[in-house]
């Protein structure tokens, strides 16, 4: 079982995909939400994250989906005081990712990398046709 | 090769929860199951994956065709037709 760890620069915007995938996945697959700042202002909170890869502990692997710029390097931080599974950060967006990964990581016996790679492709979606 | 016709009727169309539960239905049979949207002319026929589902953008009245093949592909074709024709449970 892959987690998805959800890291955005505002609390509500984490908690929102959060939502958004929990009511695709159900229960099948645990998703954290490790937005704001650690007052919960805007920005990312290194604790928060960290807290966040802990309630994961138990999964096979954790892929971190993240909004912009200092959520990577919060999560990078994070990861140096973290000794859990293995954890991937992706290069998907947000929401878009969030949701290919849940689908993904509803099958118990999909990977960190089939997971991952299902996320990236969120990058090539086409939302508008001409 | 199994094949059939169906009109996606239920309102978001194949996207978010509906595309999940059609990818784990065609996930838990061993056939090969592919999905062209007939309604959109300018998609291919494709696997049947949640980025797929959500490139092909089927939308409340299209026509989807879907072909399966394997050694459960009558049971594959039986099961996502159920689901559409009740409309995804929803």
């Amino acid at each position: 079982m892959i987690g998805l760890l959800i890291v955005s620069h505002s609390a509500r915007l984490a908690e929102g995909v959060q939502e958004f995938v929990g009511q695709i996945g159900g229960d099948q697959i645990p998703v954290v939400a490790a937005g704001g700042a650690s007052d919960g202002s805007l920005g990312t909170s290194v604790e928060r994250i960290l807290a966040g890869l802990e309630q994961l502990r138990t999964a096979d692997g954790i892929l971190a989906l993240v909004d912009l710029g200092s959520a990577v390097m919060s999560v990078e931080t994070a990861l140096e005081h973290f000794s859990g599974p293995p954890v991937q950060i992706s290069n998907a967006p947000l929401v878009e990712g969030a949701y290919l990964a849940a689908v993904e990581a509803s099958n118990a016996e999909a990977t960190l990398e089939q997971v991952a790679a299902a996320a990236l492709q969120a990058r090539e979606l086409t939302k508008v046709y001409e | 090769m199994t094949e059939v016709v169906l009109t996606v009727n239920n309102p978001v169309g194949l996207h978010a929860r509906p595309a999940k539960v059609f990818v784990e239905t065609v996930r838990a049979y061993k056939s090969t199951v592919t999905i062209q949207n007939l309604s959109r002319p300018q998609t291919k026929e494709v696997p049947v994956t949640a980025f797929n589902l959500l490139q092909i953008g089927v939308r409340q009245g299209h026509q989807i065709r879907l072909r399966a093949s394997g050694e459960d592909e009558a049971e594959v074709i039986a099961a996502l037709t159920k689901l559409v024709e009740e409309n995804f449970g929803e």
